[in-house]
């Protein structure tokens, strides 16, 4: 029971591995996998190579991949871990307007052309202003019963709420500049990743996974609902206020990169819970992995298939409502049969 | 010892219960009797610190509920819901082993560790649902639920077990199953506080009593001093019952009758 | 050129009852709407009844108000919004003067009591629907012009006939022929210019427009190697990738400066990644100038005519001192603003972004 758990972690770890490998092959300019390897042996070697495609490897390629990796699997993890702590499994960061309110917090930054370090700020700050208000909207005006529904009909509130005055800013901007910039970066697009990018990136994602995979079991625990959990010994406040914090901050990191990148914090973490079963002390680390993969293919996908970059939220969209359908069928499917 | 002083319990400001005192020892078996609404499961959240008290003070081993960190206080008293749902589909087994969260906590990558299991393992052992425990909690039946739900508790290890209406919606079998549990549980040295609607339950079980009547304890001692025919009348508005029966091997047991379906009537 | 036909005709009524209705209306709004007396064809070949004296007018579209303001004079009763453009220098203040009046607003309209309104369009590609349904709702005729660069100058020979004004937009027309006719034959002498462009947009520099989209007209026109090879059809603009600029490798850059917003000029070419590309290796970067409008794009009107002049110069080495002079003679005659020849120089020489 313990063994094959773990070895569907690893599986899943090679095919983020394989995926990556596949990205790194893809693109306009044509690059031999022997030759990719020249370059990172050069590399190790310590005498990088300055021509143009080791550029295209190592400056570009590379941290996008890194880049999505992180994105996907932060946006996942933050899936699993909302769907949980919401006890609630049709929750995701953009049914909860988590995504308009932090998008709206860094179009606000775009706009008054602040630095990165502010957007980054801004954009937390949405962020948490959704999720807190579609909080104690739930809490004011939901009872037991219709929790869920109130909570869902708060996160529809909350996001389009973010959404009306990221439309004011839309209206206001310039339509021959500022305007596609904001529109375009709304529609996601892993493009202007940099190696430098990826450090704040890095520094936000990666401490926050590990603290939240540590919370997977007493998340799991916390699913039974509030007052059971703590009557088993977990401390519900301190544990929530953090996966919140973290899981929000996680996601604004991400829209501030990349935009508002839709479905992978809902498509994946079902995808996850079908390979991995529900337990989150596993559902976090696969979830992650999970979404770093697919999001590395999804960008190579949307960056080599034709001429012009397609933005990445366009690609996960069509392909999570391709996949969602089919999820929907089989556990339509599996349940007729229970 | 959990000892309660003049607690006033409710919602809000509105008080649903006032002036209860009393006090549940390990072993023993504490039921709690009162109409539907009477605030019985207010009292439960109460005495687990889910909720303040409005007046008077509850103390577990000296020290109020607040006043322990989560994790012990889990190891000092387990609470059975009546009702357990879980939107995600964990195995009962998984179910069982968050009752080893209190103890153990998890290993260093949050998960659930070998401790965790053993501790699992002689739960399940206990409430005798072993075979059960690869099945999925969303999928069992609602006796089943229930005796998992003990098991969680029982892998708290704790002194006590609040349980609310163990007994509700169980048949004969699952009924008698979930008092020998209870038998076993005493023995343990484990007190049970548990609200029920069964008198004849309370004959067969438990040590003492608490009744309730509109929002004021009305009786409270042990079984055999206070349950009586007159109690559960005024407290139920019906007319009740205690007799004597003989089963066919000619032991003896108190039962409980109520006017409605009483085998007198029939009779007659 | 579109043939302009002009009729006498009377204004049809044989529409529907609700049409009807709002037709008297807009006449209960607007007494003077009576007399539409003489019938043209306007450059979108739609033929339509308008007044005899045009003294009003308004633009539908930031486009053509920037085309009005020379064109149209003293008949313009506001301008269009430009949106995230907070200031203009460079440009006669009387038309800043001018109130602001959104197209999308009818009231707006109806409240300025135009005699037409003007709207832009690059013909022949995008339907006239949306003005045909503006024309119905106002009551107000919506004339249509061609906003090509190359057809500059017959827009102004039509708004000369259109207005009764033939003296002024004339002069307008056969300055702008004259400039076609000098740069074009200036061009096909010189030596064909080698570099590859790319044209930067965005904050990040990866948005861009092929040859052949509205936005490059200018480059076209002036047959540069504009290095985006790639498939973009409608609105907005192509987002390429950063290894898609490094395998085009542009030897020089243009990059529009936003006004108050980003360009790619401050934050991505300073990056290592960008050094790959000739043109930032080499210092090949031009900064766009954007005052009062686009020299490039931005908005897609006349104010290109200022890059066409400025881009002859750059990369056909036309003669400095009769760039300046065109441009002096473009800001007087099109933005009513006397620029001196000083800021003409400090102009030219502040597109060349020489540090990184």
């Amino acid at each position: 029971m313990h063994y094959p758990d773990s070895f569907k972690l690893i599986i899943l770890f090679i095919i983020c591995m394989i995926a990556a490998f596949v990205s790194l092959v893809v693109g306009h300019v044509n690059i031999e996998p022997r030759e990719i390897m020249q370059i990172f042996l050069s590399v190790i070697k310590g005498e990088p190579m300055q021509d143009l495609n080791s550029t295209i490897i190592l400056s570009l390629r590379l941290p996008r991949i890194a880049a999505a990796f992180l994105i996907g699997g932060a946006l996942a993890l933050n899936g699993s871990v909302y769907q949980s702590l919401f006890r609630n499994p049709m929750v995701s960061p953009s049914i909860l307007g988590l995504s308009s309110g932090a998008g709206f917090g860094a179009a606000l930054a775009i706009t008054l052309g602040l630095n990165m370090l502010l957007t980054y700020f801004v954009a937390f700050a949405g962020g948490i202003a959704a999720v807190m208000s579609v909080l104690v909207l739930t809490r004011i005006g939901g009872n037991v019963l219709q929790k869920n529904l109130v909570l869902i009909l708060a996160g529809m509130v909350a996001g389009t709420f973010f959404s009306a005055l990221l439309s004011i800013l839309k209206y206001l901007a310039d339509p021959d500049n500022t305007l596609p910039n904001i529109v375009y970066w709304l529609m996601g697009s892993l493009a202007s990743v940099q190696t430098m990018t990826l450090i704040p990136l890095a520094v936000i994602i990666l401490p926050s996974v590990m603290i939240l995979s540590r919370f997977g079991w007493q998340l799991d625990i916390m699913s039974c609902g509030e007052d059971e959990a703590k009557t088993l010994g977990v401390a519900v406040q301190q544990v929530r206020i953090v996966s919140i914090v973290l899981a929000t901050l996680m996601t604004s990191a991400a829209v501030c990169v990349t935009g508002i990148i839709g479905w992978v914090g809902l498509f994946i973490p079902h995808c996850a819970r079908f390979i991995m079963g529900q337990r989150n002390s596993l559902l976090l680390p696969a979830s992650f992995l999970a979404g770093g993969a697919f999001l590395i293919l999804a960008d190579c996908f949307s960056r080599a298939i034709i001429s012009t970059e397609i933005p990445i939220g366009i690609t996960t969209s069509l392909i999570g409502a391709f996949f969602f359908v089919i999820l929907i069928i089989r556990i339509g499917r599996k349940s007729q049969y229970d | 010892m959990i000892k309660l002083t003049n607690v006033a319990c409710g919602y809000g400001k509105r008080c649903v219960l006032v002036n209860v005192n009393g006090e549940i020892l390990p072993g023993e078996i504490m039921c709690i009797l009162g109409r539907n609404g009477a605030g019985k499961t207010t009292l439960f959240k109460t005495i687990l610190g889910l909720r303040m008290p409005i007046k008077g003070k509850v103390t577990i081993n000296g020290k109020s509920p607040e006043s322990y960190k989560p994790r012990e206080l889990a190891q000092l008293i387990g609470y059975v819901p009546q009702n357990t749902s879980i939107p995600f589909t964990l195995t009962v087994f998984d179910m069982v082993m968050m009752g080893s969260f209190a103890a153990h906590g998890s290993n260093a990558w949050g998960m659930p560790g070998r401790e965790n299991r053993k501790r699992a393992q002689e739960a399940l052992a206990i409430a005798g649902i072993e075979p059960l425990s690869t099945a999925l909690f969303t999928e069992i039946s609602g006796g089943e639920k229930r005796l998992v739900i003990i098991a969680r508790a029982l892998a708290q290890q704790p002194l006590f077990i609040a349980m609310d209406e163990p007994m509700a919606h169980l048949d004969p079998g699952n009924q008698s199953r979930l008092l020998q549990l209870l038998q076993q549980l005493r023995e343990l040295g484990i007190g049970v506080l548990m609200n029920t609607h069964d008198p004849s339950m309370v004959l067969s079980i438990a040590n003492k009593v608490m009744a309730i009547n509109e929002g004021l304890i009305c009786a409270m001692g042990t079984t055999a001093k206070v349950l009586s025919s007159t109690l559960l009348s005024s407290i139920y508005e019906t007319d009740m019952q205690i007799a004597e029966a003989c089963d066919n091997t000619g032991v003896k047991h108190m039962v409980c009758l109520s006017r409605f379906c009483s085998p007198y009537e029939r009779k007659l | 050129m579109n043939t302009r036909i002009m009729h006498l005709y009377r204004w049809p009524i044989k529409r529907g009852t609700f049409s009807l209705c709002f037709f008297s209306l807009t006449l209960a709004l607007n007494p003077s709407v009576s007399v539409y007396a003489r019938t043209i064809t306007d450059m979108a070949g739609r033929t339509l009844s308008i007044k005899d004296t045009i003294r009003r007018v308004l633009p539908a579209d930031p486009k053509s108000s920037i085309l009005l303001m020379s064109a149209a004079d003293t008949l313009l009763v506001a301008r269009a919004r430009i949106p995230g453009t907070s200031f203009h220098t460079l440009l006669s203040p009387r038309y800043l003067k001018l109130p602001v009046v959104d197209s999308r607003n009818q009231e707006e309209i109806l409240a300025k009591a135009p005699d037409l309104i003007i709207a832009g369009l690059h013909l022949p590609t995008k339907s006239t629907e949306q003005f045909d349904i503006l024309q119905k709702r106002t009551g107000v005729p919506v004339v249509v012009i061609d906003l090509t660069l190359s057809s500059l100058d017959s827009v102004y020979r039509f708004l000369g006939y259109l207005f009764d004004n033939r003296q002024l937009c004339n002069e307008l027309a056969f300055w702008l022929k004259d400039l076609f006719d000098r740069i074009m034959l200036y061009i096909d002498n010189a030596s064909a210019p080698e570099q590859s462009v790319y044209y930067a947009l965005g904050a990040n520099g990866l948005m861009t427009d092929p040859p052949g989209s509205i936005h490059t007209e200018v480059l076209d026109m002036l047959r540069l190697k504009n290095v985006a090879s790639v498939n973009h059809k409608g609105g907005g603009h192509a987002m390429v990738s950063m290894e898609q600029i490094l395998q085009w490798n542009p030897q020089v850059i243009l990059t529009a400066s936003f006004r108050g917003g980003d360009n790619a000029t401050a934050s991505a070419f300073n990056s290592t990644i960008w050094s790959g590309v000739a043109a930032v290796r080499n210092r090949q970067i031009y900064l766009i100038p954007a005052q009062p409008f686009g020299w490039l794009d931005h908005p897609s009107s006349v104010n290109r005519i200022a890059g066409l002049i400025w881009l002859t110069h750059v990369f056909y080495k036309r003669d400095i001192e009769l760039t300046i002079g065109d441009l002096r003679s473009f800001y007087s005659r099109f933005y009513g603003y006397n620029m001196d020849s000083k800021i003409a120089h400090d102009l030219l020489l502040s597109t060349k972004c020489m540090e990184r």
